[in-house]
């Protein structure tokens, strides 16, 4: 493992900007990656350089393995770091990225491909002695998918062996619809995935979806950072997280961490990931391994105090980790809300478009991982997260009023974006409750209508005829973008942007 | 005083707004709000709230007491459709993205909400939908095409 000056992140977004900044407090040199959308994305203006590396299509930019390993070389980086999504875990690019006789910031090819594989993870889960969920050991066809699901008992769920996101995933409840979602099953994984091999296991009823953070040196230190509770999911996808989890008893936190651990030694895994497991009814079940940093991680970062991504760095350039596993502790409780911009009133519909004015909460326990700015247009090609607010405080409900009021107080003009559906969830007595599970958003938030007090929306008329005598201000929106964030009393009935005279 | 129509979320609202120093009357059918305003913020009821404001064009956004609020001004004399008294007959996409599939064809008829295109956008698939019930009279784009934001993808004659 060579000495590491210069890192190039191939990422965009706050994840971006959180790994440039870990980069820039190590004393090295940041390089910022983007697209043709991304030319003033906040992750550009963050770094120390920046390589154009295409047009905005994905597949022309952030996942064009020799167009990013070029840009590394021709600036002179040592290192990748591929944040989370685009190349994380894509075992081809880290093999081309340790070719190139860069570092790669994160596990071995090897691990990355074996996690990659659902059935090769179950199996390296069972040698580990970590429980999974019952199913097949192996690919099925319909008459073996037919004799197990008779074994373990609907409801069964069909799923791709090299899939993810729930696509060509289907839940099974009776032996009748056994065939016709198999069918579906392979079919969607062959056109996702390019592989039509699909297994099955139990469902599990009322599962919650928690995770344990695990850090591995390349000196065969495994330690675990505890979990991330992540059941409030839509579409599959996670947009509030908590750790700790209300689920966990001290005697179950031991034991899943445990397990954790052991099937991050028996994989021979070294730096960040996660462990996911399914959790039911006083049980877990191993789910995946996640082989790169969380879009969650800084829940773990505020109740450890331990900054995961300068350990990734660290672990990357051979450093022994000097973190203690029986120092760790869980101290308080840490909240993320992933504002996203999308219209949840139209079943999440994403909603790229300019933000027009943006300002951040802050306050003590509050942390705003940002990839937006005041002026930025939301591109439409990629996932369309904005930001994460992170709160921490001494309890849960501390630390959930402590969230609801930055949440509140966070200015994001131009486009909608999730910010009031995250409120009603934090106000909602089930998820205050703590017992909540991954059908949380289906069974309580179905219908969801955004609710303006209609003497705010008189107002809001009132306000905005009062601004149109207002001569138009000058300043536009590049200026406003760079400079400081104008306060509300420049903004209020004064502000008037793409005004022509 | 001055009277101005917004669209709030379906409706069209006519406000009139009367401004004294800083305060200001707003009033709506038999609504009427009275507030003081003092910078970034506002007396209503007794209560002082936040609020701050950006006005694009037609389009102003507030952030009020924690409520992000759009309002676009309505600029049609306002009949008893007020979709069908704005609509100029040409579609152009909610947001930019791929044209995945074109479903209709010069000559069709088709009714309020019926799926022209579909486009996809940050990896998820969007119908656009016609606003009005009408005729399509031409179609711009093809599918795998860019459907850029000023793009004018289906052009409709809306019958009387």
């Amino acid at each position: 493992m060579g000495e590491i000056k210069k890192i190039l992140v191939a990422n965009r977004g706050e994840i971006a900007v959180r790994i440039i900044r870990a980069i820039k407090e190590l004393g090295l040199t940041s390089v910022a990656v983007y697209s043709e959308a991304d030319t003033g994305s906040l992750h550009v203006l963050e770094a120390d350089e920046s390589c154009l590396i295409g047009p905005p299509p994905p597949l022309q930019s952030y996942l064009d393995m020799d167009r990013i390993i070029e840009a590394a070389r021709s600036c002179g980086a040592d290192a990748i770091h591929p944040g989370y999504g685009f190349l994380a875990e894509n075992p081809a690019f880290s093999g081309k990225v340790r070719d190139a006789g860069l570092v790669f910031i994160g596990p071995p090819a090897e691990a990355i491909r074996l996690m990659g594989d659902k059935l090769e993870a179950r199996a390296l889960a069972k040698r580990a002695g970590v429980p999974i969920t019952p199913g097949s050991d192996g690919p099925v066809d319909l008459e073996h998918a037919r004799r197990i699901a008779g074994d373990i008992g609907f409801p069964v769920l069909i799923k791709a062996a090299h899939g993810g996101g729930g696509k060509g995933m289907h839940i099974v409840r009776k032996p009748d619809d056994l065939q016709e979602a198999l069918e579906t099953s392979i079919r969607e994984s062959s056109s996702a995935f390019g592989s039509s091999t699909v297994y099955l296991e139990k469902y599990l009823e009322e599962p919650r979806h928690i995770e344990v953070q695990v850090l591995a040196d390349s000196h065969g230190t495994v330690l675990h950072l505890f979990e991330r509770e992540c059941s409030v999911q839509r579409r599959h996808q996670k947009i509030i997280e908590e750790t700790p989890s209300m689920a966990l008893t001290p005697e179950l936190r031991t034991r899943m961490t445990e397990a954790a651990v052991a099937l991050a030694r028996e994989a021979g895994y070294v730096n960040a990931g996660t462990v996911e497991f399914l959790f039911s009814k006083g049980e877990f079940y191993f789910l995946e391994m996640n082989t790169r940093i969380q879009v969650e991680h800084p829940v773990t970062e505020m109740v450890t105090g331990v900054d995961l991504v300068k350990w990734q760095i660290r672990i990357a350039r051979g450093e022994k980790l000097t973190l203690k596993q029986e120092d760790l502790r869980q101290q308080g409780h840490s909240i993320e809300c992933r504002v996203y911009a999308e219209n949840p009133e139209a079943n999440f519909l994403p909603a790229p478009g300019t933000l027009h004015l943006v300002r951040e909460p802050s306050g003590p326990g509050i942390r705003v991982d940002s990839g937006i700015r005041s002026g930025f247009t939301v591109p439409a090609v990629y996932d369309p997260i904005l930001s994460k607010v992170v709160t921490w405080a001494e309890t849960r409900d501390d630390a959930i009023d402590r969230m609801d009021l930055a949440l509140k107080e966070y200015v994001v003009l131009g486009t909608p974006t999730i910010i009031p559906y995250l409120r009603d969830v934090l106000a909602h007595e089930v998820f205050r409750s703590g017992h909540y599970d991954t059908h949380f958003v289906g069974d309580h938030m179905n219908g969801w209508k955004n609710e303006i007090p209609e003497e705010l929306l008189l107002l809001a008329c009132g306000l905005a005829v009062e601004g149109q005598g207002a001569p138009a201000n000058g300043s536009g929106t590049s200026s406003r973008a760079s400079g400081p964030p104008p306060t509300p009393w420049q903004t209020l009935g004064r502000f008037r942007l793409g005004e022509r005279s | 005083m001055k009277r101005e129509r917004f669209h709030v979320g379906q409706d069209i609202w006519e406000v009139d707004v009367e401004s004294r120093e800083n305060r200001i009357t707003v009033r709506r059918g038999e609504d009427t709000l009275e507030a003081a305003i003092s910078g970034p913020l506002v007396t209503l009821n007794g209560r002082t709230i936040r609020a701050a404001q950006v006005t694009v064009k037609d389009h102003t956004y507030l952030h009020i007491d924690g409520h992000a609020i759009h309002l676009q001004r309505s600029i049609s004399s306002g009949g008893e459709d007020a979709a069908a008294a704005s609509f100029d007959g040409k579609i152009r996409p909610p947001m930019p993205g791929n044209v995945v599939k074109v479903l209709v064809q010069p000559g069709d008829t088709v009714t309020q909400g019926q799926p022209l295109i579909i486009i996809e956008s940050m990896k998820m698939e969007h119908p656009v939908t016609a606003p009005v019930e009408g005729t399509v009279t031409a179609v711009n784009v093809a599918a795998g095409e860019l459907a850029e934001l000023a793009k004018v993808m289906v052009e409709m004659a809306v019958e009387d």
